[in-house]
């Protein structure tokens, strides 16, 4: 059991690199876990069908809320995609929501160890929280300064840091 | 090292996530990695795992950290504290890795950690490495 390797820490009051850590971190992790394609995507990008919105808060030596915006379709591609099994399928669409909320939880405890701004320091997480997304609302969202727009082979995603 | 896996052996594992998706995926991967695994439980919260290891014997928790009612934390104290069920093998599978949360772990006593996201062979090889199993998988 090895502790994580050390490196300079992310200044949280630099939007365009938290915006970079955001979408470098969910590439990885949508990589690693679902096996899914992203790339950048403007923000002229639309808003996704039948999306909702996920917050996990972070406290510690810096604090905040990361957000992320996903289609339900998004969610079951997701949990197909872990399960080996088609997006269709019930239990890929029993565990839609279940997936963006769990990206978000993992995407969220990897960036922790860049935010750290001290040795051995522990954050304290929430869970991830689940709500309806409005469509009206995706205008605000993606224009945040944080804001990172991605597609995940076709489907739109958009994640953001609200620091505390 | 590892010792050889005696084939007529099964042994007891406890999965223990809020996230249903991971548990399936934890599943699936011990099934398909060919680990004989009987009976896999599962719990979604760390209560829930400490209850289930008062009236079972399981050899090896693979245990998150942020569930809601009782976090994987808590509930590795609890086991820890408990004379029979003390000496469980405790593995957690979480994505927080901070270094203060690897040296809390450490000190907590649990066998392994797997950070998430984490890929089929990582929880193979560690399974295979804490239960016993042959050297080329």
């Amino acid at each position: 059991m090895s502790n994580p390797q050390t490196s300079a820490p992310v200044d949280c009051s630099d939007d365009a690199r938290v915006a970079l850590l955001l979408q470098e971190t969910v590439v990885t992790a949508m990589e690693t876990m679902a096996f899914f394609c992203t790339e950048p995507a403007g923000s002229s990008a639309l808003s996704p069908e039948e999306a909702v919105r996920v917050s996990m808060s972070f406290s510690g030596s810096v604090s905040g809320t990361v957000e992320l915006v996903a289609g339900k379709f998004f969610g079951n591609r997701m949990a197909s995609n872990a399960l080996g099994c088609g997006p269709t399928d019930e239990e890929a669409c029993s565990q839609s929501a279940d997936s963006i909320r769990e990206l978000l939880n993992v995407v969220v405890g990897m960036m922790m160890p860049q935010l750290a701004q001290h040795e051995g320091e522990l954050f304290s997480l929430s869970l991830p929280i689940e709500k309806p997304f409005e469509e009206s609302e995706w205008e605000e969202f993606v224009q945040s300064a944080t804001v990172a727009i991605l597609d995940a082979e076709g489907e739109t995603i958009a994640l953001r840091l609200i620091r505390a | 090292m590892s010792t050889p896996r005696d084939p007529a052996i099964s042994y007891s594992i406890l999965i223990v996530d809020d996230s249903a998706l991971t548990r399936s995926v934890i599943k699936r991967t011990i099934n398909m990695a060919g680990i004989v695994a009987a009976p896999i439980f599962e719990a979604g919260d760390g209560k829930a795992a400490v209850e289930l290891l008062k009236h079972e014997k399981i050899d090896l928790v693979l245990m998150d950290l942020n569930m809601p009612i009782m976090g994987g934390l808590e509930a590795t104290r609890r086991i820890r504290d408990e004379p029979e069920m003390k000496n469980v093998n405790i593995v957690i599978v979480s994505s927080e890795s901070t270094a203060g949360r690897i040296d809390q772990l450490k000190q907590q006593g649990v066998q392994g950690y797997i950070k998430k996201p984490f890929t089929p062979e990582q929880i193979k090889c560690t399974i295979e490495k804490l239960l016993g199993g042959n050297n080329n998988v």
